[in-house]
């Protein structure tokens, strides 16, 4: 099913245009568990925007369905994931690679895992300038040293000549940045950039991000857990529980007045954590082995009502965001 | 770390790993039943004749003091005499070394060039035919018995179709002039094309019974490290970037795998060196390993000792060249 | 909340017992590992005499003679069976010795560190360096051939790999907060290693039993192939094969086929058993 279901938004065209995305593991032949729900979300050009969501909601299994990887045994199950206008789902697995680098790019948590022990930074950037486009071995070689001194690598020049393991974990982040921007990629998702650098250097990593994304007018998708990392950098975000986005709207006022009692719920369990007191949100994160028949928080809504109940709600506009409650 | 100290401190564990394994050596051999005196001299001779000979070899000393003389005598390279062929045991193995080199070297070349192959292509398809190729032939050659595949290759090749010549040494041939000592490369040096087909057709069924038993579990090994590899983060990362298949398995993956196989390679050539004790006696190959078994049933020990020792030389001495050929190769151990 | 509909698939079987039988079943490892265990319990008791002279030597596989007879006129067959007891009984025993020792040895030297633990390493490292069957072949010959001996021979030159298994697996576990934690507590070092540390590596060590004992099988096949296993007449496939090597070539093939094909067999199907229980072990943890 990729047709265009009544959209609920405005019509402005966005670069990423992801509708009721529905991911699901099998084992044999049947559905053993649907962790993606009809996940909907835009983004539009030259954006930043956050997915922000706990772990187990669904937000790295997004990014994955985007760029055509998901893993093993998960398969989309319905919705449609439109790149620029282009229908991604289906999409030969020839295209989806010409897409890879040129159009989208992901950078992973861990940037030492993501870069090659064996091949040098700078060889690695270059085989992928090398991959999408005429420049040859001395050219892509040059603009990889390029690209390192503008993500801030110092001596470049020299550090591309270097392996990863020789790398500090900023450094590595910064190379694995100027891999995945060395295409000039309209999209860069991000997921979890910053998991495991220490507080400074998150601070220093997430500021070139924005810089580099914004100077080359290219949109982010920065998937994280922490609100706080969603405010600082992004102008838009969306809060995923359940394999479902809950609310999504301008951050500033999605983190100061939340619409959704999720969003409440979770921006409490961060407030709180600040000041040095625990709040957890009381129950469980429901499991996600069939299809959800009423909204995923109910059961752990305090606002939760008899309507609720009576189907999973779905994505409405309200002023100036769109939110999944019936009670907003 | 500095290459020089890395070597240095591998050869003293060398040295020590051989120390031990001469010792064991030395123990279980002086424990074979009988008298070398008797043998060497023969159970006729007068008694005072034997307690001359005994008393020449040393063999009335305490033990550790007769060990004592064997190290000082290994290391001014001697390794004893053999009574059985009556030659110092350096000339016995000088002429039987070669023709395990030789086989084993065949055997090695002859166990990559299957299985990492195979091994890399099952692990890219899963479930695939050549995936169950691949568990079927690694199962059955971890499983089988080289002795035995050796015979049944023996029964089908040579007894039924009669496409191989009788197990019967290393040639039925001319013996090709001493260059090396490998019948093969000595033919192809003397240009004597009929004796260098007599010596590699005496070596096709060994050869082979070996690469099946060898290139067995480098199948599972090469396929384990594969798989490990192509779901590693920087696969997925390269892959994220559009980088074609080709050289995601080629220039990415593939040496992230050549590292550790090589590795069990070297494990393999040092085993294969030390000499085949069951496939040289199947097939009446007059090696390390014949020379061994031999001596073994006849209480003859120096060449037990010798034979134990350049085993455990050869294992550590490709083992060790390896490690340092990882050192330069690897960019992880550089700083 | 969600129904649980779809996580209970599975039948519920009547009683354990029938689902382990039918689990058998379905499995072609365990299915020829019974079937062999059967053979060596129970097959001795059905089939003639191994020792004795039953008509004709040399004679072809026949409806009388399945697998034919050798050429002292024994039945093959028979030999074949009996023997299966013999060598599944040595591989098994040399096996568990060697889990004994080998297992605490490893533990311990993860657990002690230090002098103790590098001197294990470099014995069993110089251990690997040795030639294995030439290290069995000189005891074997040095003590005389007998059962116990060859027990005793092949369950040392396995203790290395679990010593070797042991200590890596263990090495892990001695920094690991539970272990610290049970020695906060005060417990003893011998409480920690066999309630704390032993059962967490335990089913790395089962899954590689299995390999050991088919191991175990083709050392004391290869000791008797070459003249130092078991002593004349007994009844074992490696020195069954080596009886039949001059015939081989010549048209009684029989004689050392059967026995060799089943070592294959025994050996193979340890091995696939090993795979199994691993794989097994793996998929209901990681089935997501």
């Amino acid at each position: 099913m990729t047709g265009n279901p009544a959209s609920p938004v405005t019509e402005t065209p966005s670069l990423l245009n992801i509708e009721n995305l529905t991911v699901g593991f099998r084992t044999g032949r049947e559905v053993a568990s649907m962790p993606l729900q009809g996940v909907n979300l835009r983004v539009p050009r030259a954006t930043r925007m956050s997915l922000v969501g706990e772990s187990g909601s669904g937000k790295s299994l997004t990014a994955s369905a985007v760029i055509g990887m998901l893993p093993g045994g998960a398969e989309i199950l319905r919705g449609s994931i439109r790149l620029d206008g282009e229908e991604l789902i289906g999409a030969s697995k020839q295209r989806l690679r010409d897409l890879r680098g040129p159009q989208i790019a992901i950078m992973f948590q861990n940037p030492r895992a993501s870069l090659n022990p064996v091949l040098t930074v700078g060889g690695q950037i270059a085989e992928v300038i090398r991959t999408h486009s005429d420049a040859g071995r001395r050219e892509s070689h040059h603009r990889a040293i390029d690209l390192l001194d503008q993500m801030g690598v110092p001596d470049a020049r020299r550090r591309a000549g270097d392996y990863v393991h020789q790398y500090s974990g900023g450094m590595a982040q910064r190379a694995a940045l100027a891999m995945a921007l060395s295409c000039q990629p309209d999209l860069l998702i991000a997921d979890e950039p910053t998991t495991g650098l220490d507080a400074t250097l998150q601070q220093q990593v997430l500021e070139l991000v924005v810089e580099q994304v914004s100077d080359r007018g290219a949109s982010l998708l920065l998937i994280t857990h922490d609100i706080a990392i969603a405010r600082q950098t992004c102008e838009r975000t969306a809060v995923m529980y359940a394999g479902r986005v809950m609310e999504s709207g301008p951050t500033a006022s999605v983190t100061s007045s939340p619409a959704n009692p999720y969003t409440t719920a979770l921006l409490r369990a961060f407030a709180t954590v600040d000041e040095g007191r625990m709040y957890a949100i009381p129950g469980t994160v429901p499991t996600l082995l069939d299809p959800l028949a009423e909204c995923p928080f109910a059961d752990r809504c305090p606002n939760a009502a008899e309507e609720c109940r009576d189907g999973v709600p779905e994505l409405r506009t309200i002023a100036d965001r769109e939110v999944a409650c019936v009670k907003a | 770390m500095h290459l020089a100290v890395y070597v240095l401190r591998r050869l003293a564990y060398m040295l020590v790993a051989l120390f031990g394994v001469s010792l064991v050596a030395f123990v279980v051999t002086r424990l074979l039943p009988g008298n070398p005196a008797y043998m060497i001299v023969g159970v006729m001779a007068d008694e005072s004749t034997v307690i001359a000979v005994t008393e020449r070899l040393g063999l009335n000393l305490p033990i550790h003091e007769q060990y004592f003389r064997y190290i000082q005598q290994l290391a001014s390279g001697d390794l004893g005499d053999s009574w059985r062929t009556r030659n110092p045991v350096t000339t016995d193995i000088g002429a039987r070394w070669p023709a395990t080199i030789e086989l084993g070297s065949a055997a090695l070349v002859l166990a990559l060039a299957w299985s990492i192959p195979l091994g890399i292509v099952s692990a890219l398809r899963r479930r695939s035919f050549s995936d169950r190729l691949a568990n079927a032939l690694s199962g059955f050659g971890v499983s089988i018995p080289e002795f035995f595949l050796g015979m049944i290759l023996l029964l089908v090749f040579f007894a039924t179709l009669e496409w191989a010549p009788p197990a019967l040494g290393r040639t039925l041939g001319d013996v090709p002039p001493h260059t090396t000592g490998f019948y093969t490369v000595d033919a192809i040096l003397a240009g004597d094309w009929d004796a260098f087909k007599a010596a590699a057709v005496q070596m096709i069924l060994p050869a082979v019974t070996l690469a099946v038993t060898v290139g067995a579990p480098m199948v599972r090994v090469t396929r384990g490290f594969m798989r490990e590899t192509m779901a590693s983060h920087h696969i997925r990362s390269a892959r994220a970037l559009g980088l074609p298949e080709r050289s995601i398995v080629l220039r990415h993956a593939l040496p992230n795998v050549l590292l550790p196989v090589s590795t069990m390679g070297a494990i393999m050539y040092g085993y294969l060196l030390g000499g085949t004790v069951l496939v040289e006696f199947v097939f009446a190959r007059p090696g390390i390993g014949k020379y061994a078994i031999d001596s073994i049933s006849e209480s003859d020990f120096a060449p037990v000792l010798a034979a134990v020792l350049l085993s455990a030389l050869s294992y550590l001495l490709v083992y060790l060249i390896m490690d340092i050929l990882h050192f330069v190769i690897d960019p992880r151990t550089r700083t | 909340m969600t129904s649980r509909t779809f996580r209970d698939r599975r039948t519920p079987t009547p009683s354990q017992l029938g689902r382990l039988v039918r689990e058998v079943l379905r499995t072609p490892a365990y299915l020829s590992i019974a079937i062999i265990v059967l053979v060596a319990l129970v097959g001795p008791f059905l089939v003639r005499d191994p020792l004795g002279f039953h008509g004709g030597t040399l004679t072809a596989p026949s409806a009388e003679f399945w697998f034919g007879t050798d050429q002292f006129g024994r039945d093959i067959f028979a030999r074949v069976v009996h023997a299966a007891r013999l060598d599944l009984w040595v591989g098994l025993i040399a096996a568990a010795l060697a889990v004994v020792v080998g297992m605490p040895l490893g533990a311990l030297g993860a657990y002690r560190g230090g002098a103790f633990d590098a001197l294990l390493l470099r014995v069993s490292e110089s251990f690997q360096a040795f030639p294995t069957l030439l290290l069995a072949l000189g005891i074997v010959a040095a003590l005389g051939p007998s059962i116990p001996i060859l027990i005793m021979v092949i369950a040392m030159v396995n203790v290395p790999v679990y010593l070797r298994l042991t200590r890596s697996a263990v090495k892990p576990l001695v920094d690991s907060d539970f272990v610290l934690a049970a020695r906060c507590a005060g417990k003893s070092q011998a409480t920690i290693l066999r309630r704390h540390i032993l059962p967490n590596v335990s089913e790395i060590v089962f899954a590689q039993f299995s390999v050991n004992v088919a191991w175990a099988i083709q050392i004391l096949a290869a000791l008797s192939f070459v003249g130092l296993g078991v002593k004349l007449p007994t009844a074992e496939w490696g020195a069954m094969v080596r009886d039949g090597i001059d015939y081989m070539y010549y048209g009684q093939w029989w004689i050392s086929l059967f026995p060799g094909l089943a070592i294959l067999a025994t050996v193979l199907t340890l091995n696939y058993l090993s795979d199994e229980i691993r794989h097994g072990e793996r998929d209901s943890i990681g089935n997501r």
